[in-house]
């Protein structure tokens, strides 16, 4: 991969990644970070990476770094722990953010395969290659994730 | 469209006519797979048209058949469809065999929106703001022509001749020779001594400059002089090398300092001590002297010439007392006149006392040459 390349995918994908991992750690700047180092990897590897798997490199290593981020300092609570959506049945509850209360329900394998399912619309080879896990594995977390999501939003008056 | 016990012979017959869309098929079907009975009836009419089955995946064909015997969708079975279908695994026709399914029962359709709302869409407004921070600078490459390279090399090569010309020149002007007569002698000089000469004169100081002696290696030493074609120091034993202290050092390159006065004679260093012969060295005193070298003056000889002027007068004082004089092409250059001289030129060079002495035994014949020079002592007995 050469600079220009480089540069590029900082184009292409920097902003999904920051979506990506925004969306699991919940914290804008630790998500910084972990875009950061895994940019700095990818930079550290540009010779060996070729440009067409950047993409799948940098996820990889983005969901890698995000894992050991997440246990090493151990602020990722479980979903069982997360308080419930606020709402009352005089208030439209905000839609986005219902979605997102129902998103961080979810257990980190189920969210973190949804959202490259959903976000960059990997296949589950692909996802499976990310999360080290089969194909079959993936396609059943993906399964409840909606499942558990479904059932999360129809529990809410009015959503719909 | 709308199959019932009521009206499914004729839309049977539509569909054998290939009037029926794909979505009206795909009820035919799971309107089938849910009536046995008329399937049996449908089969023994007519078959299937291979081209709408080969449409359908056998996942399709397995959930249909799997609804059918249920009569009614279940919420857990048709929780499977739906997912199924969000997550893209059906084709065109099967979705709109799904949704004719959906749209007819208003609990399946509100699920069905439900579950479209699991898809996640990215929020294109959430971006990495440091983009600039993670890019990498390119370096800038200067991509040079035939003709660039070419002019480019023969500039550089010039500019090396020209700086390799100009030392050549500024170390001839620093000559000893150079530095103490006139413009117009030290131009005679130059006449004189020739090409040959003036790289001669560079070795000389290239031996100056570069502190060619090291005190604590002689080899060393003598390897750079017989590179540099300077023959004096070959005479000096390896076993004076402690005298080469560090502090000799200058004296020793100063000694050297002289040689360009050597090399106006066109004499071949190598061979000065071989065929050495007074009356040429008579000459060619004689001749530095009318170009108005004070030839007397020691500190303006070379090493070669100083040793020669030694010769010469010791070799007149170990002359016998009323013995007549020999005539200067007779003189004889004894071993000990050699030595004598060695140890001259290394008190010169050293500064230190050098002592040659030699001692008798009975017989008067000699019995053994001892050299000192500072704490260094070594005898040889004969």
């Amino acid at each position: 991969m050469t600079i220009s390349e480089f540069n590029t995918c900082v184009d292409l994908y920097a902003d999904s990644l920051y979506r990506f991992i925004v969306k699991n750690v919940k914290d804008e700047d630790k998500a910084k970070d972990i875009v950061q180092d895994t940019y700095e990897k990818l930079w550290n590897k540009v010779s060996d990476v070729e440009s067409l798997n950047a993409k799948s490199y940098m996820f990889t290593t983005a969901y890698r770094t995000m894992i050991d981020s997440i246990r090493r300092d151990k602020k990722f609570s479980p979903i069982e722990k997360l308080p419930e959506p606020s709402h009352t049945k005089h208030a439209q509850p905000d839609l986005k953010k219902t979605i997102d209360n129902a998103l961080s329900k979810l257990s980190e394998i189920q969210r973190n395969v949804l959202l490259l399912r959903d976000y960059e619309g990997y296949n589950y080879e692909q996802i499976g290659e990310i999360t080290e896990l089969s194909e079959s594995q993936v396609k059943v977390y993906i399964y409840r994730a909606r499942i558990a999501m479904k059932d999360y939003l129809v529990s809410i008056e009015n959503v719909i | 469209m709308e199959i019932n016990i009521n009206n499914y012979e004729i839309v049977l017959v539509d569909y054998f006519d290939g009037k029926l869309n794909a979505l009206e098929v795909a009820e035919v079907l799971l309107f089938l797979e849910q009536h046995p009975n008329i399937k049996k009836e449908f089969e023994a009419f007519g078959t299937m048209p291979e081209s709408f089955e080969a449409t359908l995946s056998t996942d399709f064909k397995v959930q249909l058949k799997k609804h059918a015997h249920l009569k009614s969708f279940s919420n857990k079975t048709f929780d499977e469809l739906l997912v199924a279908q969000i997550e893209g695994e059906f084709n065109n026709i099967e979705n709109a065999a799904l949704n004719s399914i959906i749209i007819s029962n208003d609990s399946l359709n509100t699920k069905k929106k439900v579950f479209e709302l699991t898809k996640l869409v990215p929020d294109l407004n959430l971006t990495y703001p440091h983009k600039k921070d993670l890019k990498r600078k390119e370096a800038v490459i200067f991509y040079l022509n035939k003709r660039f390279a070419t002019a480019a090399a023969i500039l550089l090569i010039s500019a090396m001749l020209f700086l390799v010309y100009k030392n050549s020149g500024n170390s001839f002007q620093s000559a000893p020779i150079a530095n103490n007569n006139s413009n117009k002698n030290s131009n005679l000089v130059k006449q004189k001594v020739g090409p040959q000469n003036q790289s001669n004169i560079n070795d000389v100081n290239l031996a100056q400059s570069s502190n060619i002696v090291k005190p604590e290696n002689t080899a060393s030493y003598s390897k750079v002089n017989q590179k540099n074609g300077n023959a004096n120091q070959k005479n000096i034993p390896v076993q004076l090398k402690a005298i080469f202290s560090a502090e000799n050092q200058e004296k020793i390159s100063l000694a050297l300092v002289p040689m360009p006065i050597k090399k106006i004679e066109n004499q071949p260093i190598q061979n000065e001590l071989k065929n050495l012969n007074i009356n040429d060295e008579i000459k060619s005193v004689e001749s530095i002297t009318s170009l108005g070298f004070n030839y007397e003056d020691e500190k303006f000889l070379t090493l070669g010439n100083w040793i020669k002027k030694k010769f010469i007068e010791r070799s007149k004082n170990n002359l016998i007392e009323n013995e007549k004089p020999l005539l200067e092409e007779e003189l004889v250059i004894d071993p000990m006149t050699v030595a004598s001289v060695g140890a001259g030129i290394l008190e010169k060079t050293t500064g230190k006392k050098v002592s040659l002495s030699r001692s008798y035994n009975k017989g008067g014949s000699v019995k053994s040459y001892t050299f000192a020079a500072g704490n260094f002592k070594y005898e040889r007995i004969k």
